[in-house]
């Protein structure tokens, strides 16, 4: 590959922020590392990209020779010595990275990726309570993070507080409530809170996936599975009882629907098996 | 041009980057409307009336073009069917106004 | 209304420059501003009000998508007579130096903005008006009432002569209102060329800093007066609706 096409391959990867850090590093070693004076400014950002694929793939190597460029041009950049950051976190060296992030934070109040870097550190030292602290206090501060919530809710997750993961998600749906998948996700921690209202909330949201997205099997699958447990909890009604019962039957005649779709005519005894199951979770 | 959210009962979900760039490429179509509508306005000599008259026809015309282009489903696309015809009106007249009076001064006084 | 007849020379040497030269000075006075734009460091309390004004106005937006509850949470976190957020920002005490004159950094940005943006087009208006001046340049297409005559002929004194013909200084300006549009075409969106956003900054500036009180009040009143309707109430049965089980694939297969 040429080195204009491994130049353009890397900017369709940053623009779409995909995670191919060994396609990254292999472009990097066979087509650009020898052309580096051709790219003219934009070598830059390459050096900085390629660093961080690099240290992705555990080549410290590659990621200390683009810090090193890097520094030589830009000596006192905040950009680039938060990339020295993250070469010592690789390196495991968590104190002088910590260090190293105060020291950006206090010089710039509103740095957010230091701050992240930090909470990033803490994860990675298993120090899950303490990494969920400071996103915490990150967040009290920098209250539209995507990015933030999320991860909150992961860590939340983890330590089984489903009842904050809930809370986080929330904040993640109301800034992209067309996100089926966030529907479902939101769905699956309120299932996950067990409880009727909460479990009532979740086939709720499942239900929004399905109408947003017609091909989320799972989002059928959680609304069948809630609307059947529903169904059979005491505390129902008995129009809620119908109701339930009405939904996951839909639910489920959707799921069959969809198999025999795909399986065709060959798959005739796997849809029978499939219909079992399905009675199965129903009444 | 990007599509955005479905329809519930609460009313649409609007995408609003989505939304927002729509609008911005109507502007965008808008400038090169006034562009060409104003030069050809001058070239043909229409003074007073009929100059704005031709303007708002021509800004009419894109508006229905662009319904068009969508089969008069405009509402995956733009929150107000108006919008379409209305948005960036009176900055693309001020460029109208000036390419009209420049062909205009081309053609007809010299 | 006398048909003039306008020396081609009038055309090629200032009808057509002047097109010339307000394009290129826009484009100019783009790169000159991105040149000589200073960073502005931003305070993490303005970050902290920008973030929670945003986040209100956001749940206020999408907020019929949560269960009421979690809803009625957050509209406490914000507007609670004591602790919410949105409250205790419109009883802080007013920010310091929202006057110009004593901030430096803001007297600074004023200044470069007006060099930038003000001086060239005074200058090159009155230079445009000193060196063409006295004669008609060309005829707007439709018809003025006698007043502009005074604002658009100065340095013609022809009483009887229509409004329509006007000198360069107005043919100059109608360029540089006309060209704006142009330049977001050229530079692309969100370029200093475009004037009309500069001096919208210049009515801002004396407003800013109490500004977040006025942008909290506003907030915490638009979030008393939010009525939470669940969007998703009846989700299932719409969906049912729409898309009834075809029956073939009826389940007591």
């Amino acid at each position: 590959m040429s080195w204009q096409d491994a130049k353009e391959r890397l900017k369709k990867v940053k623009e779409e922020r995909l995670r191919r850090s060994d396609e990254v590093v292999e472009l990097w070693e066979s087509a650009l590392s020898d052309s580096t004076g051709k790219l003219g400014d934009e070598v830059w950002t390459i050096y900085e990209q390629v660093c961080v694929a690099a240290l992705d793939c555990d080549r410290l190597d590659i990621a200390k020779y683009c810090v090193a460029k890097l520094d030589g041009r830009f000596p006192s950049s905040n950009r680039v010595k938060r990339l020295g950051g993250m070469v010592l976190e690789a390196e495991g060296k968590f104190d002088d990275a910590t260090m190293m992030y105060e020291a950006l934070i206090k010089a710039d109040e509103t740095d957010t990726l230091a701050r992240k870097r930090i909470i990033a550190i803490l994860k990675a030292e298993k120090d899950y309570v303490k990494a969920i602290e400071e996103l915490n206090e990150y967040l009290k501060v920098f209250q539209n993070d995507q990015e933030a919530w999320l991860e909150l809710v992961e860590l939340y997750c983890h330590e089984l507080d489903y009842h904050k993961a809930s809370f986080c998600m929330e904040e993640a749906l109301i800034h992209h409530p067309h996100n089926h998948l966030y529907h479902q996700r939101y769905a699956e921690i309120k299932y996950a809170l067990g409880g009727y209202d909460s479990i009532e909330t979740a086939r709720v949201h499942f239900a929004k996936a399905t109408q947003l997205c017609r091909t989320n099997v799972d989002a059928l699958y959680g609304m069948c599975i809630c609307a059947s447990y529903l169904a059979n909890s005491q505390k129902s009604t008995a129009q809620k009882r119908r109701d339930n019962q009405r939904f996951s039957e839909w639910a489920a005649n959707q799921l069959l629907e969809k198999h025999s779709n795909s399986l065709g005519v060959e798959g005739t005894s796997k849809i029978k098996n499939i219909s079992l199951l399905l009675d199965n979770l129903q009444i | 041009m990007a599509g955005d959210g479905t329809d519930d009962l609460g009313g649409p979900a609007y995408n609003e980057l989505a939304a927002m760039q729509n609008l911005a490429s109507v502007d965008y179509g808008r400038i090169f409307t006034a562009l060409l509508a104003g030069s050809t306005a001058g070239i043909l000599g229409l003074t007073g009336l009929y100059g704005f008259l031709f303007f708002f026809v021509s800004n009419g015309l894109l508006g229905l073009l662009v319904l068009q282009k969508y089969n008069v489903q405009y509402k995956p696309y733009f929150k107000k069917l108006h919008m379409i015809f209305t948005h960036g009106l009176f900055n693309s007249l001020l460029t109208y106004i000036l390419f009209w009076t420049f062909l205009y001064g081309l053609v007809h006084v010299y | 209304m006398a048909e003039l007849l306008l020396d081609p020379n009038i055309r090629t040497w200032i009808f057509i420059p002047i097109v010339i030269i307000t394009f290129f000075i826009g484009i100019l006075r783009h790169y000159v501003s991105i040149l000589m734009a200073s960073p502005k460091p931003v305070q993490l309390q303005q970050v902290k009000d920008t973030q929670a004004l945003l986040r209100s106005r956001i749940l206020r937006e999408n907020g019929k998508y949560l269960p009421k509850s979690s809803f009625l949470m957050r509209k406490h976190y914000f507007n609670d007579a004591t602790s919410g957020i949105l409250k205790i920002g419109q009883d802080r005490p007013a920010a310091a130096a929202a006057n110009p004159m004593q901030d430096p950094n803001m007297l600074q940005d004023m200044l470069k903005g007006n060099l930038v943006n003000m001086l060239p087009m005074m200058a090159v208006g009155g230079w445009i008006n000193w060196m063409f001046s006295g004669f008609v340049t060309t005829k707007v297409p439709f018809p003025l009432t006698w007043r502009f005559k005074d604002m658009l002929q100065r340095g013609i004194n022809l009483p009887s002569l229509d409004p329509s013909w006007v000198s360069s200084a107005s043919w100059y300006f109608l360029n540089v209102f006309g060209l704006r549009q142009i330049y977001s075409l050229v530079l692309g969106a969100d370029n200093a060329a475009d004037q009309t956003k500069f001096m919208e900054d210049q009515v801002n500036v004396s407003g800013a800093p109490p500004d977040p009180r006025a942008a909290f009040k506003a907030e915490w009143e638009a979030m008393e007066l939010y009525e939470h309707k669940y969007a998703l109430r009846g989700i299932e049965e719409e969906l049912l609706a729409q898309f009834p089980v075809s029956r073939k694939q009826k389940k007591s297969q």
